[in-house]
């Protein structure tokens, strides 16, 4: 309250005058004087404290007309008393206690081994709480390994090919800068107004592909296409980060897988599930290649991105629903990459039968599968999520 | 024989060849690359030695006239085989003097040099180069195999052929599929590479390996044509596949699509896919030479098609043109398709060619004009800045006394030496090239001679660097050049001039610019009310929206559409701006124009006609005459799948309508109209 006192007088500070003004009748015009900050511009801070001082009357501490028992410790807890922005702490770092990213170092950093990146997943098996610690085994869940400077540069080919598209796609280009929601709903039918949960779900698949593909890109540190080739000239900004896997593969997919696996009734035909399958991931693949037309990706970031994206997104729904007891682990062999190897969407997934496929191309390999248990304050808002639909 | 018996003019022994002529002094710098270079020529059976029970074609395939040995010339040159085994139309022709050969680029001035070559060919048209790699034998498939299962139809049903020659076409759009299978009997993809050794390019696919394809894909479109080769992301160019619509696809939607589940087998489609450098690199080559191979390859396999007692008529859509030729029926394509038709006529498989009209009355591409003795007339031709094509213009001479005419071509760095050439008959070559001996311009003063009359060809350079070129290119200066037309004989002459197309195709990567004809004093662009100026009415220019047919359209057998706009009511249907207009120099045609209008605009507002993307369930609009012309070929199909009579001509055409607010002069609307327009109903989304 001191810088107020130290202006007054001061004509055309709003306000300002009113702090000294409640003595007086001078005051009047500081009603308006004590705003709030920042996004609470305009709440009416001033307002209430004069307010207050016209009806609190004297101290009672009579008790409430509501429910103000004490609110009982439980888990999830008491998760509908908060709000999306307060509730997305609580679920990232419900997953994220359980994700622990780590990559080889080579020794003396000599190139010539191969450097893995690898995410790796707690199986918790007491339960943590306020007195005992969390314990569990790790196992490894995605594992990357990087392509071959060669590679990258015999990929540069298919960017330049895919760059014909350019005029074609330059407006999904552009829509599809931003999170992708327009796409995502005029596919499946969101209502920012009906779908409250299934949006606040989904923002936490964009955060959680984001953890994982920031820290593959870190680790990784894939070179983009224009850093290897001044004939590039990508049509919008490319991104600082690195380039595999691509974050807009990772994430469209992610999203896809549990889109598709959300909305859908137990009793919805398999026929009309498959289809809705299909369209989502061919919209994912779609927005993937369309980052190889912008020129800011190689095919091999897109099926990288594939991958991580269907395992994040498997790994989402098994943690949110509980409904599955493991689920399978992931090596992408970048150096297995085939140079001229191109992305369509429909090498490693079967949209089918929802599986990947049986026998995977070489690059990709199927390791043990990892138990997932369910995390239960995720599961409130999958509940909560799948009542909308 | 369709065309005069050749003999060349005394004053040019040579046959006529300017664009080959071209290509070797350029160095081949406006060609894409390719080791071979297809070429269409017309030759001289006289000259040939035709064995007892031979045709003159399979005395000229033999290539005796050549050499006495012609496996020595296999390095040289070699004949596709849709013309060594031809398809049986062709076969019973005793004389017929056109071939497609392939000349490798480092044998063809010793080729052009010798008198064998000289004395048997008459004209020459060249089309774009190809690799050898991509050369193979063209009609890979058995003809005895049996047909996809959308292809049967009812034994004795009435049935008839589309063939559709163009560039981009999805063929596996359900468009032109129904419930059993594909029906697109054969498709041809001209410039894929594919293996083996035989002499003509690319890859031929039929019913049963497109339904096959696409089952093994699980109907993913993409993943078929990517295995085909149509849609290869790791090279660099035009992928007509790969984007949202294109030309083929949307003109055989319009000639021969379907719903899928009406279930039509009676119009089984051929379709020729030409490479994109025949018809997107313009003002290097021409596209003649693949569609005339594509034309025979449709002939063939109708012949496959056909049933026993069955009379299979054809239909062929080419929704192509060039801006130049002779405009009087005698381009090499023209005397072709005429003799095909003919030929065809009362045969078990009659020929019907639909061709688009051309959509360049607006375009500024044409001059023409009449000298007396002694005169000159100067045409102002502007070449734009920033064109990485060639700048070409040929012009026609009707019956030149001697003296002949003589053509000066002045840049607009003129009087600077070193930037002018002259050609007249007895000086009939001139060039400017620069320091590194690249061309500058050129001129050609090519006599009368074989089917083709006297005529100037001009090629002027680039007038930017391409980026793929390399630095050592000339680069000439854009601005007005002019052409100085003087009559040197004794009688007055009319001369035509048309520039070759130069522009860029839309969609393609943006290369040439075209040039066009200016005339400021005279010719009006836009009417007192500022609309843009449709018709040359009171006009005195010698530039004219006239007489800017396609050059392949003024055959006498073919049938030429040009295009029009709807509108609310038939009083406001009124021809499209751009489609080119009549009359032409050819008596035996019946009309002097387009045959008639299809409708190419679906208003002011709503440009071009929706019809099929290149993916399922996709549509978009596309205007023009290559619009218009396949919705006369449907008509026709559909008049003969009803009637069991081919059509010449609806007779439900109306004439426009004369609306105040825009009416078509009198004098002019034959030229442009020809029979009438055909109403068709306006409708939302595809035509029926």
């Amino acid at each position: 309250m001191s810088y107020l006192q130290g202006l007054e007088g001061v004509e055309g500070v709003e306000g300002v005058e009113g702090v000294e003004g409640v003595e007086g009748v001078e005051g009047v015009e500081g009603v308006e004087g004590v705003e709030g900050v920042g996004r609470y511009r305009g709440f009416p801070v001033g307002a209430l404290i004069t307010h207050r001082d016209g009806i609190v009357g004297s101290w009672a501490n009579g008790g409430t007309g509501w429910d103000s028992a004490e609110i009982p410790q439980a888990v999830p807890g008491e998760l509908k008393r908060w709000d999306p922005r307060i509730r997305r702490f609580l679920f990232e770092s419900e997953l994220l206690s359980s994700l622990y990213f780590a990559a080889d170092i080579a020794p003396g950093g000599a190139s010539g081994t191969q450097q893995w990146a690898t995410l790796w997943s707690l199986n918790e098996t007491g339960g943590a709480t306020g007195q005992n610690a969390p314990a569990g085994t790790w196992s490894k869940f995605v594992s990357m390994n990087r392509p071959t400077h060669s590679i990258l540069q015999q990929q540069l080919n298919l960017v330049n090919g895919y760059s014909d598209l350019r005029a074609d796609r330059a407006r999904e280009i552009i829509a599809q800068m931003r999170p992708q929601y327009a796409f995502w709903s005029s596919v499946v039918p969101l209502y920012r107004g009906r779908h409250r949960r299934t949006l606040e779900l989904i923002q936490i698949v964009l955060r959680l592909a984001k953890y994982a593909e920031m820290n593959f890109k870190h680790a990784l540190c894939v070179r983009r296409p224009h850093e290897l080739s001044p004939q590039i000239q990508t049509i919008i900004p490319t991104p600082i980060h690195g380039s595999l896997p691509s974050g807009h593969s990772t994430e469209a997919h992610a999203v896809a897988m549990v889109l598709g696996e959300l909305v859908c009734r137990t009793t919805t035909p398999a026929a009309a599930r498959t289809q809705l399958r299909e369209l989502l991931m061919r919209q994912a693949a779609r927005i993937a290649i369309n980052r190889t037309v912008v020129g800011c990706h190689y095919p091999v970031d897109s099926m990288a991105g594939q991958l991580l994206g269907l395992a994040i997104g498997r790994y989402f729904i098994a943690r949110a629903t509980g409904s599955v007891a493991s689920v399978d682990s992931w090596t992408f062999d970048g150096e297995a990459f085939p140079a001229l190897g191109d992305f369509t969407g429909s090498e490693i997934y079967d949209p089918v039968n929802d599986t990947m496929k049986s026998q995977p191309p070489n690059y990709l390999t199927r390791t043990a599968a990892i138990a997932v248990k369910k995390a239960p304050m995720l599961n409130w808002l999958w509940s909560e999520a799948v009542s909308e639909w | 024989m369709v065309t005069a018996p050749g003999s060349h003019n005394p004053l040019s022994p040579r046959p006529v060849q300017p664009y080959l002529d071209w290509a070797i002094a350029t160095k081949f710098a406006y060609l894409r690359e390719g080791d071979w270079l297809p070429l269409l020529v017309e030759f001289n059976p006289q000259t040939l030695r035709i064995e007892s029970g031979q045709t003159s074609l399979q005395a000229f395939t033999s290539l005796k006239w050549l050499s006495d040995d012609p496996r020595t010339l296999e390095d040289a040159i070699r004949i596709p085989d849709l013309f060594v085994e031809p398809p049986k139309l062709l076969a019973r022709a005793k004389e017929f003097g056109f071939c497609v050969v392939l000349v490798h680029r480092k044998q063809v001035v010793a080729l052009l040099d010798s008198p064998e070559w000289n004395r048997t060919i008459l004209r020459v048209e060249l089309g774009p180069p190809v690799t050898l790699a991509s050369l193979q034998k063209t009609l890979k498939s058995d003809p005895a195999a049996p047909l996809g299962a959308g292809l049967s139809a009812a034994a004795g049903a009435r049935r008839i052929v589309i063939g559709v020659i163009d560039q981009g076409i999805a063929f596996t759009h359900d468009r032109f599929r129904n419930r059993s299978g594909s029906r697109i009997a054969y498709v041809w993809q001209q410039d894929l590479m594919g293996g083996g050794s035989f002499v003509t390019p690319g890859i031929e696919i039929t019913a049963a390996e497109i339904d096959a394809a696409l089952a093994a894909a699980g109907g993913d479109e993409d993943a078929v044509y990517r295995s085909t080769g149509g849609l290869d992301y790791s090279s660099g160019g035009y992928k007509a596949l790969g984007r949202r619509r294109s030309h083929g696809t949307h003109v055989l939607d319009l000639a021969a699509g379907a719903d899928l589940h009406d279930d039509v087998t009676d119009r089984p489609i051929i379709a020729v896919d030409m490479p994109d450098e025949a018809v997107g690199d313009p003002a290097g080559s021409t596209l003649t030479v693949h569609a005339i191979l594509g034309l025979l390859y449709i002939l063939h396999r109708a012949d496959s098609l056909r049933r026993p007692n069955e009379t299979l008529p054809v239909v062929v859509n080419l929704s192509y043109g060039p801006h130049e030729g002779p405009h009087d029926g005698t381009a090499i394509l023209e005397l072709v398709m005429d003799f095909f038709v003919q030929l065809a006529a009362n045969s078990e498989t009659p020929l019907k060619i639909v061709l688009a009209a051309g959509n360049f009355r607006q375009s500024r591409i044409h001059a023409a004009f009449q000298i007396r003795p002694g005169q000159t007339k100067t045409l102002q031709w502007r070449l734009q800045p920033g064109g990485l094509t060639a700048s070409l213009m040929e012009i026609w001479l009707a019956d030149v006394a001697a003296g002949g005419v003589s053509v000066a071509v002045r840049s607009p760095l003129h009087p600077l030496p070193n930037q002018s050439v002259t050609v007249s008959p007895a000086s009939p070559e001139d060039d400017v090239k620069d320091a590194a001996g690249s061309v500058l311009m050129e001129a050609r003063y090519l006599a009368a001679g074989g089917g083709s009359r006297s005529h100037v060809v001009i090629g002027i350079a680039r007038t930017a660097l391409d980026p793929a070129g390399g630095w050592g290119q000339a680069v000439a200066p854009s601005g007005v050049w002019s052409v100085e037309v003087t009559n040197t004989s004794t009688a007055p002459v009319s001369v035509q001039a048309w520039i070759k197309r130069s522009d860029t195709p839309s969609g393609h990567p943006a290369k040439g610019r075209q040039s066009y004809f200016e005339d400021p004093a005279n010719y009006r662009r836009a009417r007192p009310n500022g609309r843009p100026a449709e018709f040359d009415e009171t006009s005195e220019s010698h530039l004219r929206r006239r007489e800017t047919l396609s050059g392949i359209a003024t055959g006498e057998r073919t049938v030429v559409i040009g295009g029009y706009r709807r509108g609310d009511n038939s009083a406001d249907m009124h021809p499209a701006p751009y489609s080119s207009a009549g009359p032409h120099d050819n008596s035996k045609r019946g009309y002097s124009a387009p045959d008639w209008l299809e409708h190419s605009d679906d208003s002011i507002a709503c440009f071009g006609v929706l019809a099929a993307g290149t993916r399922s369930g996709s549509s978009a609009p596309m205007n023009g005459t290559s619009a218009a012309a396949p919705q006369a070929a449907k008509w026709i199909a559909e008049t003969w799948l009803s009637t069991g009579v081919l059509p010449v001509r609806p007779n439900n055409l109306v004439q426009p309508g004369a609306n105040p607010s825009n009416p078509i002069p009198a004098g002019e609307r034959p030229d442009v109209v020809g029979g009438g327009l055909r109403p068709t109903p306006q409708k939302r989304g595809r035509p029926s």
